[in-house]
């Protein structure tokens, strides 16, 4: 099977689109006998786009069944059409050639069948499962979504009214597992390109989609789901398996985005460090913070990294609600998680400015954009404010007086606290600087200086807190004077300006520096941009 | 408790300071035990419409100084620093009244408006965000218009 797959790959990557399906057809003719073999000809270039993102779902299943099996030919065919596959990539409107060898080597590595599905599909006749995902609707090689996949063939397992909204989800989530796992080269992956085609089944393709060499059986399923009456044994257990495998696969998914994860927050601590011990150069006594990341540091960096991500998803569903026009109850309900989400972040902080406030005063948790704003180790209260102001404009007489009666009492307290802050400045400063400076460390009672200094430095801490205390009190009073589709519409605007503050962040760090060879991509010094302005820019930033 | 009325009040732009420690220090033991420290308190409370009990190095009690004074109002501000031992015994006092404040371990500042207690900075600033704490200075009578 593998070898007959192979085969046909070979065929595919000729680009010979006609060859192909024959081929494919042949290939999978022993496999089912009694099922009518269509080669089609002429395959909508909507079914070729298609098929590289449900051929992807399953490509998985394939994978790992050639792996398990220890398919070393599939291992040395792959890395031949590997190339022609990348660069075939994004070319799969060509041909049905082109689809097969479309997918690229690093497809998504969580299949959406199970795996005994994908013996089944060495044997070809659940190709039909890749064709049925398939249908007219153009492939959209969009990451529209970033959930778990749930199984291709389970999807599509469902009676489903042929519609392309149904199948563009299936597909841009067999295109997001693609493209999620693109930095995972997966090179025994070609062995089976017609099994991959067992994508997640459905009915569409059976409506719409002349059936492919392959595609039998894809049909013969196709037919049995649509009707909802034919299925038989057969289907019903491979379609067990595919839930199954799917299932597996998802928990697998979830395992390497976590691994992933805290590989990215390893490598950001190691961008610290290499920061720090750059900026800081000889300076290795000096600060306790040169060294590692505390480990509470570490901890949180990760925590918000799952919150950023969490609060995507709220702004997600926020935007959908307000689309929507949900009814208030189930509004306010999202807008409740909202607060809860927010509040959620207001513990982490909490629970870090215990044991290391500087990590959060000094800001390396946020990006340099939002450190711009920074007061205190987090948002300005009324600068928040303002920006509200002028986004929730229909406001009742009432709510614009809570408004600007909120406003003004969160500056007389930012007032109050920054004053307090000058005189912990002043003080500590004035405890540090005791004595004569010139003896160094010679004069008599440093350590006892050292003590109050210390002392005066813990109190900072007392500062941050009071200062997120301020932040929320003031999202939640702010969430009582308004309505719940303005509370709502007030979340998105905060949560989609910091949103934006963050994508400053990166094309700023993504800009290219030809001219500072030592600096990495974290935010740049007042004088790395003093001097990236003296310099030429012939670079394609300079319309930005 | 007698001693108290006997302490020597200066006025100063319109907030009333008691900084002199001296007259505060009881020799016999009855004056220690807590429910006598209570009734200081209370009383001491009592004294005025909004009353601040702080320590004249702390920055959080500058802060909720500040923006007490900045909101128009004259408290009565105690610095137990300053108040030798009668002071610790008041804020032992306060930080029975007040378990679990933030200002990393100092329990000051403490405030109490029109006799009752309200609490420490947090509240203070819950209060005022809430849009709470300006008409309770008005019902107090330590802020009018």
């Amino acid at each position: 099977m593998v070898q007959g797959e192979e085969s046909s790959w070979r065929m595919a990557s000729a680009h010979d689109h006609e060859r192909a399906a024959v081929h494919l057809n042949q290939a999978a003719l022993p496999y089912h006998g009694g099922v009518q073999a269509h080669a089609s000809a002429a395959l909508p270039a909507s079914f070729l786009d298609f098929q590289p993102a449900a051929a992807a779902a399953a490509y998985f299943g394939e994978l790992e069944e050639a792996l398990i099996h220890g398919a070393a030919n599939a291992g040395g065919v792959g890395h031949h059409p590997g190339s022609m596959i990348t660069s075939d990539m994004h070319s799969a409107k060509s041909a049905a050639a082109g689809y097969l060898a479309a997918r690229p080597p690093t497809l998504e590595i969580f299949p959406s069948w199970p795996m005994r599905h994908q013996q089944q599909l060495h044997s070809g006749n659940s190709q039909q499962s890749v064709g049925s995902t398939t249908d007219s609707s153009s492939a959209r090689n969009t990451m529209a979504q970033m959930e778990l996949v749930s199984p291709g063939p389970a999807s599509s397992i469902r009676p489903s009214p042929p519609s392309s909204s149904e199948q563009q989800p299936q597909q841009q989530r067999q295109e997001v597992m693609m493209v999620t796992t693109d930095d995972y080269s997966y090179k025994p992956a070609f062995a089976p390109p017609p099994a991959t085609l067992a994508a997640a089944p459905s009915f569409q393709q059976q409506l719409q989609l002349p059936l492919h060499g392959g595609d039998h059986d894809k049909r013969k399923h196709g037919l049995a789901r649509k009707d909802g009456k034919l299925v038989d044994s057969k289907t019903e257990r491979r379609l067990a398996q595919n839930r199954e495998a799917a299932k597996k696969s998802r928990l697998r998914k979830k395992a390497y985005v976590q691994n992933l994860e805290t590989s990215r927050v390893r490598l950001q601590q190691m961008e610290q460090e290499l920061q720090r011990a750059r900026s800081q150069g000889t300076f290795l006594g000096g600060c306790s913070g040169s060294g590692d990341l505390s480990s509470g540091a570490a901890v949180f960096d990760m925590e918000y990294a799952r919150w950023l991500d969490d609060d995507g998803k709220r702004l997600a569903e926020l935007r959908g609600a307000l689309q929507a026009h949900l009814v208030d109850g189930n509004l306010g309900l999202i807008v409740e998680e909202c607060m809860r989400h927010y509040d959620e972040l207001f513990g982490l902080k909490e629970e870090l400015a215990r044991s290391d406030v500087f990590h959060l005063l000094t800001g390396s948790w946020a990006t340099p954009a939002e450190r711009c704003f920074f007061w205190i180790g987090g948002f300005r209260p009324s600068d928040i404010l303002k920006i509200l102001i002028q986004q929730l404009d229909p406001l009742t007489e009432q709510q614009l007086m809570g408004i600007y009666g909120l406003k003004q009492s969160s500056e007389q307290a930012e007032e109050a606290l920054a004053q307090g802050l000058q005189q912990l400045h002043q003080s500590l400063a004035d405890t540090v600087a005791a004595g004569t400076l010139n003896e160094g460390a010679a004069v008599p009672n440093y350590m006892g200086l050292m003590a109050i200094a210390l002392d005066k430095l813990a109190s900072l801490e007392g500062f941050y807190q009071q200062a997120d205390n301020l932040r929320k009190q003031t999202l939640h009073q702010m969430r009582r004077i308004l309505t719940t589709r303005q509370a709502a519409r007030c979340f998105l605007s905060i949560g989609e300006y910091y949103r934006r503050l963050r994508a400053l962040s990166n094309l700023w760090a993504s800009r290219p520096r030809e001219n500072f060879i030592g600096t990495d991509s974290l935010s740049p010094t007042g004088t790395e941009l003093q001097g990236l302005h003296h310099q030429p820019q012939q670079n394609q930033f300079s319309g930005f | 408790m007698m001693r108290m009325q006997q302490q020597q009040v200066v006025a100063v732009e319109g907030g009333v300071v008691v900084s002199n420690g001296g007259g505060m220090e009881s020799p016999d033991d009855s004056s220690s035990s807590s429910a006598i420290v209570y009734e200081r308190v209370a009383a001491m409370a009592s004294g005025s419409a909004v009353v601040v009990f702080s320590a004249s190095g702390c920055c959080m009690c500058h802060v909720v100084k500040r923006l007490l004074l900045g909101l128009g109002v004259g408290p009565a501000v105690y610095e137990l620093d300053q108040l030798g031992g009668a002071g610790r015994e008041i804020q032992a006092a306060l930080a029975q009244l007040l378990p679990g404040s933030s200002n990393g371990g100092a329990v000051v500042p403490v405030v109490f408006v029109g006799g009752r207690l309200l609490g420490g900075v947090d509240k203070v600033m819950a209060c005022h965000i809430n849009g709470s704490l300006v008409p309770l200075l008005k019902d107090a009578g330590a802020l009018w218009l």
